[in-house]
């Protein structure tokens, strides 16, 4: 399976947690999730999962103008995205604590 | 930005505009993807790097993840099919045609709906092509639609009997409110300013033809000609000066 497969369902939870560090826009969100390692993720994807989440609610966005001139869309937590982050976390912390017992059983 | 990231932006809004998708969203995405390939032109990344290497199937992900309900598209269908028949009543009226027959009254609407669907289809399917296949793509489909309006002109010449009749004040009426909703439909799409030259390349040189009472199937030829050059060329204009995405 490809690392985009797996990526797929934890990839939302990632965003939340990288805006729930503070405000960002597009471009700074996708360096940020290079920077943690995700270098193969195709940059432009942010997008969609982006207007997905604004659309569940999780995320909302404000326009600022930036340093460089034209507005920027900045994204932020809602109450309830900080709570699906949490039950993210929660979720993320069992399934990796069983994936690794699985894998490192051996060991 | 790059010619090539223009060009990315360009197509993606002509795409996300034939697949019903609400304009502000498109605005918004847009601003996004701009701002996003001008950051990363200065670390020399090229929209293919950003977006994925087919910008279609980047677009219908962002479609799919925006859920575009029915009501969107019927709007823009609704607006559609009013700018055709529109266009296409006054440059019968310019061609000095007040008077319609019964095949007339249902073959030219019936080929305003055959217009839109070959026109939407036609930049559905040349979006992300390079010009020339873009060009020829359109041209093709266009085609179909323009044969069907010319069968139903020639049926009307053949076997049509005029049973409406409009009078002169009533063609100018009907005709001048016809141009201004016209305008009205368009510059939300692409400004008031290339509105109004479409206009002008869409009636201007039919006028002419009219005005100086040019007759014969060569200045029909060379009008229609005219029209599509003049399209082409504002179409290129279009390109080099990127419309603002933000409103307000």
């Amino acid at each position: 399976m490809q690392t985009t497969q797996m990526l797929k369902g934890i990839i939302d939870g990632c965003i939340l947690s990288i805006i729930h560090e503070g405000e960002v826009y597009g471009y700074e969100l996708a360096a940020k999730l290079d920077s943690y390692g995700f270098e193969s993720f195709s940059e432009g994807t942010i997008y969609p999962i982006l207007i997905r989440l604004q659309k569940d609610q999780l995320i909302q966005s404000t326009l600022k103008k930036s340093t460089a001139g034209p507005k920027r869309k900045y994204y932020s937590l809602t109450e309830k995205g900080v709570e699906e982050l949490a039950g993210f976390q929660k979720r993320w912390d069992h399934l990796s604590s069983t994936v690794n017992q699985i894998l490192h059983k051996g060991e | 930005m790059t010619k090539e990231n223009e060009k990315f932006i360009q197509e993606m809004r002509v795409y996300l505009i034939t697949k019903g998708v609400d304009e502000e969203d498109i605005d918004s995405f847009l601003m996004e993807a701009e701002d996003h390939l001008t950051e990363g032109e200065k670390e020399g990344k090229t929209a293919a790097d950003i977006f994925g290497k087919s910008p279609k199937a980047y677009a219908k992900e962002l479609i799919a993840s925006m859920e575009q309900t029915p009501k969107d598209n019927r709007k823009l269908i609704a607006r559609l099919i009013a700018g055709v028949f529109g266009i296409f009543l006054v440059s019968q009226f310019i061609d000095g045609n007040t008077a319609f027959s019964l095949i007339e009254l249902i073959g030219y609407p019936a080929s305003t709906v055959i217009w839109l669907i070959a026109l939407i289809g036609a930049l559905r399917l040349s979006s992300f092509h390079n010009g020339v296949k873009s060009f020829l793509i359109v041209y093709g489909i266009t085609m179909i639609p323009m044969l069907f309006t010319v069968g139903v002109t020639i049926l009307h010449m053949e076997y049509g009997t005029d049973i409406l009749f409009l009078s002169q004040p009533v063609v100018f009426t009907i005709g001048g409110v016809i141009i201004l909703g016209l305008i009205a439909n368009f510059t939300s799409l692409i400004g008031i300013l290339s509105s109004l030259v479409l206009m002008a390349i869409l009636f201007g040189s039919q006028l002419l033809i009219r005005l100086f009472q040019l007759e014969g199937f060569g200045w029909e030829i060379g009008a229609y000609a005219v029209s599509v050059i003049g399209l082409l060329l504002m179409m290129n204009f279009q390109k080099q000066v990127p419309k603002p995405f933000m409103k307000g």
